[in-house]
């Protein structure tokens, strides 16, 4: 387990710097380390530093988040598919993007804002919903709720984008399949400090997730409430995806797929599961980014899409692999 | 000691009661074993305990004092229960899943030496020494069940609940199950089984409970509750009750209500 999680630390740290080199300026080795160390070329300085670091950075976050929040809601959940885009995230998410794309607020800053605010709105709905329902002893209501809110918020975004302006409309599908191509600083700073707070928390609560795993009798009988704790265990999730769809619009794939790879590499255990996750969520993000935008440059393909395609045929080995 | 003290409970939305002011006392160093058909109430007083249903009145008292005052991670730490139903959702090593039993008493991040010691001693109680490095969807349903066993021996708590701890088992585990189970009692904990078996209920309980539609139809002895009279009206079966020729426990025979075709 060591070895695996010294493997990924590494694979993490040369995709990394091979996403900070490559590009339509590429910076070598050397140069690279002059910029950190100083008495690089100013260009290159501004090509690392301004430009690429900080997509890198925002992927590393964005990968991390994500996976954590998977894990969690597979655990929680009972649910082998069970992710923040299943469960009426992404959908909040998308409506309160294009309602602001159609409103002619396109504004980045003010985007991420609208996405945030219909990524929460949608979780409090899917668990209104949940409470109300009275089946309070059932993990799939919450995870019927999400669908259900998601695909609400699906006819929603249809109606909106029919009759929004051809432009907003085309500006609204690139959102949804996700991008890191503006990413700042001052994201990267917004999500860190999400993370920074959730994903210790996770950290903290995985204890927690490995009883609920066992079902919520079992859960109560090792002394965690299991309606509160689950609830409280979805809001922290979706708080992660919420942020990173306000960071990078809907990057599919990695929630699903990412927590499985973490498991086939460190057991069940959610502390191991959730901090893998992170570390693979990463890894696959930033990769993912990299070749997003230089496969076929100067033109940047979707980086959902890419995620999805990279996420497929590990998907499909996994199934092979399953017992 | 454990008490069910005047318990009533209906579920949310249904008409009828599951259980209708139930009252009964499992003492330290006894195995109380709590019957009755397919319906009765059996699991809603487990379920009652550990709150996954709320109760319309009355209470459950362990040691004189009322658990509603205490958290589930308080109730964990004194009453270990074995849930009916329990599946991992991702399988684990099953070694890890023993130690899960430690989690009521152990801070977020930590174990400790009696941790350890707790989780050995479990081991060799329920003998699942073997199964510990294996994944827990590799095993057989009965060493699934022992796993469970040891996991809840592992808690040390004085009250162990266990809601049909023998599903799943052969004659053999199933008698070494409630030899387990009369074990833990000799040891001064009060033991509580839930189960169909009346045959191995009446060898190893000291007090049998025979729920009927959610009401305490008889409760005694072994001799006391398993005359034939009395089980024939509650499971509306013909039986007949003899003797173990062993150590003389009643022993349930149902009968056939058909005849025996001709062969």
């Amino acid at each position: 387990m060591t070895l695996r999680v010294t493997l990924l630390v590494l694979a993490l740290v040369v995709v990394s710097l091979a996403a900070l080199a490559l590009g339509p300026v590429s910076v070598d080795a050397r140069e690279l380390w002059r910029v950190v160390t100083g008495g690089a070329d100013p260009v290159s300085r501004a090509i690392v530093l301004d430009v690429r670091a900080p997509r890198v950075a925002l992927a590393l976050l964005v990968g991390a988040a994500l996976g954590m929040s998977g894990g969690v809601l597979q655990g929680a959940l009972r649910n082998p598919l069970a992710e923040p885009w299943l469960l009426g995230v992404s959908g909040g998410a998308a409506v309160g993007a294009v309602l602001a794309m159609s409103a002619g607020l396109g504004d980045p800053s003010f985007l991420s804002l609208a996405a945030f605010a219909g990524a929460l709105a949608a979780v409090f709905v899917v668990l209104g919903i949940a409470r109300a329902s009275g089946l309070r002893a059932d993990p799939r209501v919450l995870l019927m709720a999400g669908v259900v809110v998601g695909a609400f918020a699906n006819a929603a975004i249809m109606v909106l984008l029919a009759t929004a302006p051809a432009e907003a409309a085309r500006g609204a599908l690139w959102w949804m399949m996700g991008s890191l191509g503006s990413a700042q600083w001052r994201d990267v700073a917004r999500l860190g400090v999400v993370l920074a707070i959730v994903g210790p928390a996770l950290l903290h609560w995985a204890r927690d997730l490995d009883a609920l795993a066992l079902g919520h009798d079992a859960a109560a009988a090792l002394g965690v409430a299991p309606e509160a704790t689950s609830r409280r265990l979805y809001l922290a999730a979706s708080l992660l995806a919420a942020a990173t769809v306000a960071a990078a619009g809907l990057v599919g794939f990695v929630g699903l797929l990412v927590p499985h790879i973490a498991r086939s590499l460190v057991g069940s255990r959610h502390r191991a599961v959730l901090a893998v996750s992170a570390l693979v969520g990463s890894t696959l993000v930033v990769g993912a980014d990299l070749a997003a935008r230089t496969t076929r440059a100067p033109a940047e393909l979707p980086l959902g899409a890419v995620t999805a395609m990279v996420g497929v045929p590990f998907f499909l080995s996994l199934l092979r692999r399953m017992r | 000691m454990i008490h069910w003290d005047d318990v009533s409970v209906r579920y949310p939305g249904a008409t009828a009661q599951a259980l209708t002011g139930v009252s009964f006392t499992a003492a330290r160093g006894a195995v109380t074993a709590v019957v009755g058909p397919n319906g009765s109430g059996k699991s809603t007083l487990v379920r009652g305990l550990l709150r996954r249903v709320p109760l319309l009145s009355g209470r459950i008292v362990v040691d004189g004092a009322d658990t509603v005052a205490w958290t589930q991670r308080e109730l964990a730490q004194r009453v270990a229960v074995v849930v009916q139903r329990e599946e991992p959702a991702f399988p684990m090593r099953s070694g890890d899943y023993v130690a899960m039993g430690r989690a009521p008493h152990t801070a977020a991040w930590g174990s400790d030496a009696r941790s350890t010691a707790a989780i050995d001693s479990a081991v060799a109680m329920a003998g699942v020494g073997e199964l510990l490095d294996r994944h827990t969807d590799e095993l057989s349903g009965g060493e699934w069940q022992r796993l469970r066993l040891a996991r809840a021996i592992a808690q040390e708590s004085d009250v162990i609940v266990l809601d049909e701890p023998t599903t799943f088992l052969d004659i053999a585990h199933e008698m070494a199950a409630f030899e387990l189970l009369a074990d833990l009692a000799r040891r001064g904990r009060a033991v509580v089984a839930v189960s169909h078996q009346l045959n191995l209920v009446s060898r190893f309980a000291n007090v049998v409970v025979l729920l009927h539609r959610g009401v305490v139809a008889a409760a005694g002895t072994p001799d006391e509750v398993m005359q034939a009279r009395i089980l024939e009206e509650v499971y509306e079966w013909p039986l007949v009750v003899s003797r173990d020729p062993a150590i003389g426990a009643p022993t349930l025979v149902p009968l056939r209500r058909t005849p025996r075709p001709p062969t």
